[in-house]
């Protein structure tokens, strides 16, 4: 608020003089007017206090120009806006949860792992056509999906055991229990998730979809839910799946981030220390040439920043 | 040792849950400040009366939805504002200045029946306040509302732009001519 004086002139004498005027003015409202007031007042409080959310729905209009602020006060009411802020609340999210994903990433194009003869994925290419899961395949390496947030509930590719190398995953549930993870699997079979091209060795599967999980910043509910069903299965944090043997530490995705890099921009310090341990290379730059460190250090992130350095990150 | 006296919103989120007294009180504090805003812009008791009992009853009704998002008397005063253009929309009569002989100044009249006073300074407190009421009502409307908000209601410039639904630089014009014009009107007594 701005409280500049309306005027440079000395002012205080004009409105003293009208204040003393006005002190010795005992002319007020007439002793109806007042009681009147004081009256309804009473009866509004006396309504408030039996039923404070709607006493004021009581009340009787005593003139055209109350009547008008009464209908305003009906419509305005807490008794449609609370459902209706609820539902466009909800709405809301549920958009966002379902649109806004896609927007995140919309350039990045489905990634292609090329795994050997054994169920490994030794490297990410370019992308496969879309094709839909199927049932015959293991899941991805947990470095893909854990650190790129890929759904758990994506068939992973394996060329030669038909059966599934995954648990069968009590994970679709669990997933539909936070919108994320529900996200996810609806995505993961709409978009294709893993499909086995072949079971010839060196095939190339497409792991799709992935883009759709790239949420630096959000890994909260999917994220935690992954770790409780990993933890489950004896596993005791994510970031420890994530260098399993068969899936190199170096993977990068097409824009050249390996899974230091994500966890780095994803601020999840517990996922770099893991990574680290395990030999992460610090200074593996992605495509536009920022390494970790120059990421973690413009994220503002000082405890990964010092991990990174401890590590050797120039 | 006396407690401070609560603010105008506490007293207002007090009465939101049914206490009646806090009304009382926010009424007892800006009672008079209301009633010379309505009546030296409506120059008649009688439509200053109508239109403070629809300010309060305005100000009862909705408590409950007050938000202290701006001064209490700041909202107070909006609704007066709005109050008297509805009156003024409704073509209710304006007593002219005319009107308002001596015999017809209830401020100047209560300063001569005041006991305080002697012959002289009756007659000059007479003298004031009639002078003062006749330079007020002599302003133009918008001018005499602006002092007014800021005299009555403490506004500040901003605020009387709130409420008057103007631009600051429009208040303050206004408020600034106001004050000169009175200040012309008045010389012999500022």
């Amino acid at each position: 608020m701005n409280d500049t004086p309306p005027t440079d002139d000395a002012a205080d004498d004009l409105e003293a003089l009208y204040r003393n005027s006005s002190a010795q003015d005992q002319s007020r409202p007439s002793a109806k007017t007042r009681q009147a007031i004081l009256e309804h007042s009473l009866r509004i409080a006396t309504n408030w206090a039996r039923t404070p959310s709607t006493g004021w729905r009581n009340q009787s209009e005593s003139s055209p120009a109350l009547g008008r602020i009464a209908t305003v006060t009906r419509l305005s009411g807490p008794k449609w806006r609370r459902p209706v802020l609820f539902g466009s609340g909800a709405a809301a999210a549920l958009a966002g949860l379902l649109i806004g994903p896609q927007y995140l990433r919309p350039a990045a194009p489905p990634v292609t792992l090329q795994i050997s003869a054994k169920p490994a994925v030794s490297e990410l290419k370019r992308p496969e056509p879309i094709r839909p899961p199927e049932p015959a395949v293991a899941a991805p390496t947990e470095s893909a999906r854990t650190v790129m947030n890929l759904p758990a509930t994506a068939p992973a590719p394996h060329l030669h055991a038909p059966a599934r190398l995954a648990a069968p995953r009590a994970d679709a549930a669990q997933s539909a229990t936070t919108g994320q993870a529900a996200s996810g699997a609806g995505n993961s079979g709409r978009m294709g998730g893993v499909s086995a091209a072949s079971a010839d060795a060196g095939e190339q599967v497409s792991v799709t979809g992935m883009r759709k999980r790239f949420t630096p910043g959000a890994p909260t509910a999917d994220a935690a839910a992954r770790t409780t069903r990993d933890a489950g299965a004896g596993e005791s944090s994510a970031a420890e799946k994530v260098p399993d043997a068969a899936s190199p530490i170096e993977t990068k995705d097409t824009n050249g981030r390996t899974a230091l890099m994500l966890a780095v921009l994803q601020g999840r310090l517990d996922a770099v220390m893991d990574l680290l341990r395990r030999g992460a290379d610090p200074n593996a730059a992605d495509n536009s040439g920022i390494t970790p460190l120059q990421a973690a250090r413009a994220k503002n992130s000082p405890e990964i920043t010092d991990a990174l350095v401890r590590a050797g990150a120039r | 040792m006396d407690a401070a006296p609560l603010s105008d919103e506490v007293l207002m989120r007090r009465y939101a849950v049914g206490d009646a007294k806090s009304f009382e009180a926010l009424y007892e504090r800006h009672e008079m400040r209301v009633w010379r805003y309505l009546e030296r812009n409506v120059h008649n008791s009688a439509i200053a009366d109508e239109l403070m009992q629809e300010v309060w009853f305005s100000v009862a009704r909705e408590a409950a939805r007050y938000q202290p998002s701006a001064r209490f008397s700041t909202w107070l005063f909006t609704i007066a504002h709005n109050r008297m253009v509805d009156a003024f929309r409704a073509n209710r009569s304006q007593v002219s200045l005319e009107a308002l002989g001596p015999d017809g100044d209830p401020a100047a009249a209560q300063c001569i029946s005041d006991p305080q006073y002697g012959p002289q300074a009756l007659a000059v407190a007479y003298q004031q306040a009639q002078a003062l009421n006749r330079a007020v009502a002599a302003l133009p409307k918008e001018q005499r509302e602006a002092f007014l908000l800021h005299v009555e209601g403490e506004l500040t410039v901003d605020e009387i732009a709130v409420v008057t639904d103007c631009s600051f630089e429009t208040a303050k014009s206004r408020l600034r001519y106001a004050r000169s014009k009175l200040r012309e009107l008045l010389k012999e007594y500022v």
